[in-house]
């Protein structure tokens, strides 16, 4: 019975261990060569954690674009990019037209237009620019 | 409604005004007093899509062809009626261009193009209250006649005047991006920021582009064991095992004291079956990593794999 008992506990000690991806132990560092990057003055991977590029591929699909495509475009980013786009997607800016005042208060479009003038702002293309 | 709208640009004008002109300092610096990069396409945006007409005039500059139209789905963020710069610098160096950062300031941005080297813009060209937030490509300058020149989806090359660019850009936080062809490296003395974005490249899986970039690099600053270094990790991922064993020396020549060249040099000793040498390159390498207070687990490691019986 205590026999049975202790070899069940080993086989659950086993199955978690398995769940858990641990291994038995190895040799603590492989031998690898030395990337660029470890040369460079601060190598950025190793001042913080790697970026979860599935986090920041679930940030950009809920903008509109397919999971398959916005794995792409995460995979694709560098490290701080791809951080930038997981702390701040929100506040990100994202260019489109620069046409688009349409939709614009009439007070922000008097605004704008005086900028324009005066060559402070650059929004409507039928402002001739002030050239000093 | 429209009443204080004069006074409060005449306050704004105040505010902005103190800064003073820029190009009286431009005029006064080194800089060319003109610069036209020839090449760059003025595409004609869609409305929303300045982003991939941007992209598409710099990417045909850099002899990658593109129309705005093929790239909206690749950089195109439907639920931000934008394109967000991330996505740009991606798409330059998925084409095994040199994506680099330009400094935040006028006279280097200015530098790259009268180096011929023609750079990728953000501008907010609204206010604050009113942003209205643009790409376009910077292809020029006058100084005398205090313009810039923008291809920036009007279909046809916009003349700015240059204190206005210089606002609009600082408000986009002087956002500006080079894409420049293997091998070409930017004007900027920044031998720092030039190897970061060539290790970029080279780790997103275009070492073949990231080679002759390091191979520039070291010939500009030869002294520089990390330009060598880079070209031997980028032959070696290219399968040119010969060609990274050469750089790697190179490297070791121009830093012995640097354990790093040693490591690598070390394992391709051992994979040629030359392991004698690679176990004196490996003790070499963990000595020189203790003596410059590196961390010498990696090179340990080395050391212990060099030194087993094949």
């Amino acid at each position: 019975m205590g026999t049975r008992r202790s070899w069940h506990c080993l086989a659950a000690l086993v199955a978690l261990a398995g769940i858990l991806g641990l291994s038995l132990p190895t040799s603590p560092a492989l031998a690898a060569p030395i990337p660029t990057r470890a040369a460079l003055a601060s190598p950025q991977a190793e001042l913080a954690a790697v970026v979860d590029r599935a986090e920041v591929a679930e940030g950009l699909a809920a903008l509109g674009i397919s999971p398959e495509e916005a794995r792409r475009r995460a995979l694709g980013l560098t490290e701080g990019e791809a951080r930038l786009a997981l702390e701040r997607l929100d506040s990100l800016p994202a260019a489109g037209s620069v046409g688009a005042v349409i939709g614009a208060a009439l007070f922000v479009f008097v605004v704008l237009l005086i900028t324009d003038i005066l060559g402070f702002t650059s929004v409507f293309p039928f402002v001739k620019k002030t050239v000093r | 409604m429209l009443g204080p709208a004069p006074l409060w640009a005449a306050a704004v004008a105040v505010v902005l005004g103190g800064c003073g002109s820029v190009l009286s300092t431009l005029r006064g610096s080194d800089l060319p007093h003109r610069a036209a990069v020839a090449g760059v396409p003025a595409p004609r945006q869609a409305e929303d899509h300045c982003g991939p007409a941007a992209l598409s005039a710099l990417l045909t500059w850099a002899g990658r062809p593109e129309t705005p139209e093929s790239l909206v789905p690749l950089v195109y963020l439907p639920g931000r009626s934008g394109t967000l710069a991330v996505d740009l610098a991606r798409e330059v160096r998925a084409r095994g261009l040199l994506a680099y950062p330009v400094a935040p300031l006028l006279p280097a941005l200015l530098a790259e193009v009268a180096a011929g080297n023609p750079a990728l813009v953000l501008e907010q060209r609204g206010l604050d209250v009113a942003p209205f937030w643009h790409f376009g490509v910077l292809t020029g300058y006058d100084l005398g006649r205090g313009t810039v020149v923008l291809h920036a989806g009007a279909g046809v090359p916009e003349e700015v005047a240059v204190d206005t660019f210089r606002r609009t850009w600082a408000r986009a936080e002087g956002w500006a991006l080079l894409a420049l062809p293997p091998g070409r490296l930017p004007a900027a003395e920044d031998p720092a920021g030039i190897l970061g974005a060539l290790v970029d490249l080279e780790e997103l899986g275009q070492s073949a582009a990231a080679a002759p970039g390091y191979e520039a690099y070291h010939a500009r600053w030869p002294a520089d064991w990390r330009g060598p270094f880079g070209l031997g990790n980028a032959r070696w991922a290219l399968g040119d095992l010969a060609g990274a064993e050469s750089a790697f020396r190179r490297a070791a020549a121009a830093a012995p004291a640097r354990p790093e060249p040693s490591n690598n040099l070390a394992l391709l000793a051992r994979a040629d079956g030359r392991g004698e040498e690679a176990r004196t390159l490996a003790r070499g390498a963990v000595e020189a990593a203790l003596a410059l207070g590196l961390d010498p687990a990696p090179f340990r490691a080395t050391l212990e794999e060099v030194g087993r019986e094949p």
